[in-house]
């Protein structure tokens, strides 16, 4: 009998560990309806083989060398708003959950999940719905609005979790000392913080800063 | 030798008896101290030619052995602070009344010319200076100033000096007479109706007319110059010197003698009985007019009174330069030999009309006033007249002494000739006929009984006037038939002084006591009872003894006694005694004695009326009685051979002792500069501080006393020192004080200061202290930045660790276990129950789990402590390689080269990690038949090379090639973490080189984490 097989489902993935792609890859290509139709290391790669493929969902790892998935999202986005992206990352930081969804992502899949929940984040976001797991969605909740940093405080947060003293923050981004110690008070205000330590921990922690 | 006894009833004196009295007492006159006791009494006197001298003077001479340049002395000024400003021919002097200070070509520039002639300190202070060919100069404030030609002087020839009532100063000059106009020098006279005058004198009338004399004698007044005749040819009346006294006569003396202008009078009278050239005039304060002239002395006139006064008795030369009055009203003249001094004192001599040899021996003050001056004649004083006198019948005989009893009679102690009543009618002779013990008398005294005992030379004489003579003698228990002194005493008891011991006559018995048997070897030649009762003997040779309360108590010159010699002791009213003596007359306070008895610390200070500046003897009587007394004024009197010495007691209080004056103040013997402070430096032991009165009379009276405020706690007596010295003074401000006073007037005090500072050893000083302090507290406040730099660094360290440890977790274990999960979740994904399980996956999933597993070793063995050998980095690396190569099969060759050295444990970790990875990443992906590490370590860092020969890759193309190469990123992060370098090279075919440089040096947030 020659039925018209249904058109399977072409997913994209783009994670920088190959073994990671290897594993993702077998589950999906263990699916009827879905496989795999090419793997990228890179944002950049991501960019030029989801030109190549037309992927119908793309899995996308938010830490990448070079360009960030959440940049490399943006970026197809651009000229494909349609696209559907699944985030499938090791961060749950409610930070980088909101810039990922912000970003366009309609799935966010936390590393080590088990495999039903990436298929039901495939197949759901294929179906045009929304994928979050509770633990993601809780962590979106815990989210404080104003916690939004000015993209000089983000650099200033990232700088500091670096172990820059106030000194280097200061030399690395061309301003003030004293600049940088206000900066750092309202980073500290914002998040909510007591010190400095804690800054980056709870930077850490929110995904405000990846290491 | 008569031996006179009471019981000698003969009223005949034998001849041969007289005659050999007579003998006796030539002899004794001549040998015996006793009579003639020659003592130099230091006065100098003036001899007044026709009535007693206005007033005492004392006489000192300085000449060039006296620290005078040169001998000539023609000008003297005072300045503001007291000194005294003498004009030489050979500089100018400053004279503190001890010392000069010369100021001369030599030492001042602006002195062009030693010879100076005039001088004049004006109301500012300044010090004016003519001189004789040098110009003027003028001294204010320390410094000289020359003026000359530039100055309008014409003329160096500077001959008078004045500054007139609106403060003008003017200058007469040998060619001119000019005066100041601002700071120029302006002539007054060489116009067409002044011609050119020459100028030796000016001075200023009461009406402020200027008096010039020279060539001519002018008077300018309100512009205009008056000319006055003097009598006699011009060759006669070239004017020396003017003067205005202050009955505003005005005296002008000439090269030929002195001229007047009384008030009111039209022309100059001349003076008679003075001719040659009257060179100075000068009226004292007394209102003497003093004259003094070339080769002729000194005239001195007051009132109608007219004294000569000539070398050598007071003038050291007749030639008389300079007179001037000081403040302190000693006369100085200036004159070619010297200048001298002359000092008023309350001790005069009063010379005795036709007396030409005053061989005074006794003087008695009479009730009425009157003193009886005894010697070789009789002398009456009376209302400052004295005169010869004569007892009537009495005009041949030899008088010793002169009494007057109760009922007013005179009796008149002879010399051999016994004792002559006196009253009114005929004299009462009483010798030795009449029972008198012996005719030489030598004192007399009335009982209070009214009897008379008289005292001899050879035994004492009891005269009632019923009775006659009682005689004692030494059999009858008299000490000695040498009687020198008598007294009785308000008990009524006589009290003897012999020549060898004290006797006590007790209502006609002589008595033993304490005074008599300490005395009994004593010459004892004055009695004295004070008002308490004590008695006071005076010794010929032992001092001073005082009796009272049983208790003898004795003062010599260990006690400060003037001389052990004493002839007199009189008290006046005050209570001062007066004591002379062979070195003269001192005055002691009885009460400053009494201190001395009660504490034998103690020094009296008596005042010396003796100090000799010209040596002409003057020879004080004693040991016939009375050889003092004191008149019905108060008046102390004491017999001596120029004639009595009369002690003043209404002396005109002397003014307070002008000034002392800090002269040198030496530190460790160096002399430094002091301005009203002196600073010694550390380490300096020894100040010495030379201060001085500034007094122009005599210093001899002049006591100090300092005091250190800071260091003494009570002034010092310094008697009379002139030096206070101290050694090692701690640091810090002192305030030196000296103040002089003269004995004779203690309450009045000058006084001196002077700030010390010793500096102390630097660190001693405060600035030094607060350095340490400053320092200290820099060190503590390093100490905590220190501290709070480690805690920052440890922080940091803690930061980067957790960074790190994050970093190592998301990149082990997490990345890994997020990988072995999506394989088991793939295996189980693609699995069916029965079929096989998918091997390729269950294989990857082992090498990730292994691997992770492997890499979360390393990451935990990151964050133990480790020993340093274990840091090593050799042994470490072998370890892995050796591991490695058995795992893969791949042989794995390590070399290790240069001097291994320990890096750090973080920088020895990541290179692990790194070797690890690049090693993985070559057995892995290259297939190589062989890897080589070598690590080098060089002086500056350590290098790790990884080569193999595997297939190698584009290392161009490394971004986009992730599949191969994803771990490389990785591995630059980490040699950027530690300051390394990190070089790839790999091209298809050729294998690949990975290499890797560390610095040696690590970072100190790197260390920091390392200790922490």
């Amino acid at each position: 009998m020659s039925m018209e097989p249904p058109e399977k489902i072409k997913v994209l993935i783009v994670d920088d560990h190959p073994i990671m792609r290897v594993g993702i890859a077998a589950i999906i290509n263990a699916r009827a309806e879905m496989t795999v139709a090419a793997q990228a290391g890179t944002g950049e790669e991501a960019i030029e083989l989801y030109e190549k493929h037309r992927p119908d969902i793309t899995l996308m790892d938010l830490r990448l060398p070079g360009m960030s998935g959440v940049e490399a999202i943006r970026a197809i986005r651009t000229d494909h708003p349609d696209t559907c992206f699944v985030v499938l990352t090791t961060y749950e930081g409610d930070e980088d959950i909101y810039q990922a969804l912000e970003a366009g992502a309609r799935g966010y899949i936390i590393k080590g999940m088990p495999h039903d929940a990436l298929i039901d984040a495939l197949r759901s976001v294929h179906a045009g719905g929304r994928f979050l797991p509770s633990t993601v969605s809780r962590a979106l909740a815990s989210r404080t609005p104003d916690s939004d940093l000015s993209v000089r405080e983000r650099e200033v947060l990232r700088l500091l979790a670096h172990g820059e003293s106030n000194k280097g923050i200061a030399a690395r981004l061309g301003i003030t000392e004293a600049t940088v110690k206000c900066h750092v008070s309202v980073i500290l205000m914002r998040l909510q913080v007591g010190d400095r330590t804690h800054a980056v921990v709870a930077a850490l922690q929110r995904g405000l800063v990846h290491l | 030798m008569i031996k006179p006894n009471r019981f000698n009833p003969g009223g005949i004196r034998p001849l041969a008896v007289h005659a050999l009295s007579c003998a006796w007492r030539n002899l004794i006159q001549r040998y015996y101290p006793a009579l003639f006791l020659a003592a130099i009494f230091c006065f100098s006197l003036l001899v007044p030619a026709l009535a007693e001298f206005p007033s005492g003077f004392k006489r000192k001479l300085w000449q060039t052995q006296d620290g005078l340049p040169e001998q000539t002395v023609q000008a003297f000024a005072q300045s503001a602070d007291h000194y005294l400003w003498v004009g030489t021919t050979g500089g100018l002097l400053r004279f503190d009344g001890a010392r000069f200070t010369l100021f001369d070509h030599e030492n001042t520039p602006e002195i062009k010319e030693n010879s100076v002639f005039a001088l004049l300190v004006s109301r500012d202070g300044s010090l004016w200076i003519g001189t004789e060919g040098g110009g003027l100069v003028r001294y204010k404030e320390g410094k000289f100033h020359a003026y000359g030609q530039k100055d309008g002087l014409g003329d160096g020839f500077v001959r008078a000096l004045l500054e007139d009532r609106g403060g003008t100063i003017w200058v007469g000059t040998d060619n001119g007479l000019l005066r100041f106009t601002g700071d120029r020098l302006q002539r007054v006279d060489g116009t067409a109706d002044r011609p050119a005058i020459a100028v030796h004198a000016m001075a200023e009338d009461h009406l402020g007319g200027l008096w010039v004399g020279g060539s001519q004698l002018l008077r300018l007044y309100q512009g205009s110059f008056v000319e006055y005749a003097l009598q006699g040819g011009n060759s006669e009346n070239r004017v020396k010197s003017i003067l205005e006294t202050s009955d505003h006569t005005v005296w002008v003396g000439t090269v030929s003698g002195l001229h007047k202008l009384s008030p009111g009078a039209r022309s100059f009278q001349p003076v008679r009985d003075i001719s040659g050239t009257v060179r100075a005039l000068r009226q004292t304060s007394d209102g003497t007019l003093w004259i003094g002239m070339i080769g002729q002395g000194m005239r001195t006139i007051n009132g109608t009174a007219f004294t000569v006064i000539k070398s050598p008795d007071v003038l050291p030369s007749n030639t008389v330069l300079n007179i001037f009055e000081d403040d302190e009203r000693n006369l100085w003249i200036g004159t070619q030999a010297g200048m001298l001094r002359l000092s008023s004192t309350p001790v005069r001599i009063v010379s005795l009309p036709q007396a030409s040899d005053s061989d005074f021996g006794t003087i008695y003050a009479d009730r009425d006033g009157t003193l009886w001056v005894v010697s070789t004649d009789v002398f009456r004083i009376r209302d400052g007249i004295a005169a010869r006198y004569n007892f009537s019948g009495l005009e041949h005989v030899p008088v010793r002494n002169v009494f007057r009893d109760r009922a007013g009679a005179m009796w008149i102690g002879t010399d051999g000739e016994g004792i002559v009543r006196m009253n009114g009618g005929n004299p009462l002779w009483l010798t030795t006929r009449n029972g008198l013990v012996n005719n030489f008398v030598r004192a007399t005294l009335q009982d209070r009984d009214g009897s008379m005992w008289i005292a001899t030379d050879e035994g004492l004489s009891h005269w009632m006037p019923q009775h006659g003579f009682t005689n004692y003698l030494m059999p009858q228990g008299l000490a000695y038939f040498s009687l020198r002194a008598l007294l009785q005493d308000r008990n009524g008891d006589l009290w003897i002084g012999t020549d060898r011991g004290l006797s006590r006559l007790h209502n006609g018995v002589f008595m033993k006591d304490t005074a008599t048997e300490q005395l009994s070897q004593t010459k004892i030649w004055s009695i004295h009872e004070d008002e308490k009762g004590g008695l006071w003997f005076g010794t010929r040779n032992e001092g001073i003894y005082r009796w009272r309360n049983d208790t003898l108590t004795h003062f010599t010159t260990e006690q400060g006694l003037a001389s052990n010699s004493i002839y007199q002791i009189i008290e006046d009213a005050r209570n001062e005694f007066w004591i002379s003596g062979p070195n003269g007359i001192s005055q002691l306070s009885r009460q400053e004695l009494d201190r001395a008895a009660d504490n034998p610390h103690l020094r009296v200070a008596p005042t010396l009326y003796s100090v000799s500046d010209e040596m002409e003897g003057t020879q004080i009587y004693g040991g016939r009685q009375p050889s003092g007394c004191v008149d019905h004024r108060g008046d102390v009197w004491f017999p001596s051979s120029r004639g009595p010495i009369h002690i003043l007691q209404d002396i005109v209080p002397l003014p307070a002792v002008s000034q002392v004056a800090i002269n040198q103040v030496l530190v460790d013997g160096r002399p430094v500069s002091q301005d009203r402070a002196v600073v010694i430096g550390p380490g300096n032991g020894r100040l010495d501080i030379q201060y001085a009165p500034i007094l122009l009379r005599s210093q001899d009276g002049v006591r100090f006393r300092y005091r250190l405020d800071g260091f003494d706690a009570d002034w010092i007596d310094a008697s009379t020192r002139h030096i206070a010295s101290y050694t090692n003074l701690p640091p810090g401000n002192y305030t030196f004080h000296v103040s002089a006073y003269e004995i004779n007037h203690p309450q009045a005090i000058s006084a001196a200061a002077l700030t010390v500072t010793q500096k102390p050893h630097f660190y001693r000083t405060s600035w030094f202290v607060a350095l340490c302090v400053l320092l200290a507290t820099a060190l503590v406040f390093a100490i905590y930045r220190l501290r709070v730099w480690q805690l920052k660094m440890r922080f940091e360290a803690v930061l980067e660790e957790r960074t790190r440890l994050a970093r190592e977790m998301h990149d082990t274990v997490i990345q890994g276990c997020a990988s072995a999960s999506a394989l088991l979740e793939a295996i189980a994904s693609v699995s069916q129950p029965g079929s096989p399980l998918p091997q390729e996956l269950i294989e990857h999933a082992r090498a990730q789990v292994r691997a992770t597993i492997d890499e979360a070793r390393h990451a935990v063995w990151n964050l133990r402590r480790e020993s340093p050998s274990e840091n090593l980095l050799g042994p470490a690396l072998r370890r892995m390689a050796e591991q490695i190569g058995k795992e893969s099969g791949i042989p794995i060759v390590c070399e290790i080269s240069g001097k291994p050295f320990v890096l750090n444990q973080f920088a020895t970790h990541e290179l692990l990690m790194m070797a690890r990875e690049a090693v993985y990443n070559a057995v892995l992906h290259a297939k190589p038949e062989q890897v080589t590490m070598n690590v080098c370590f060089g002086r500056k860092e350590v290098t790790l090379e990884i080569r193999d020969n595997g297939s190698g890759f584009d290392a161009s193309i490394i971004h986009s090639d992730r599949e191969h190469h994803y771990g490389l990123t990785g591995m630059q992060e980490r040699v950027q973490s530690v300051g390394g370098r990190f070089h790839l090279q790999s091209a298809p075919g050729k294998g690949t080189d990975v290499r890797i440089h560390i610095p040696r040096r690590v970072s100190a947030a790197q260390n920091a984490m390392m200790n922490a």
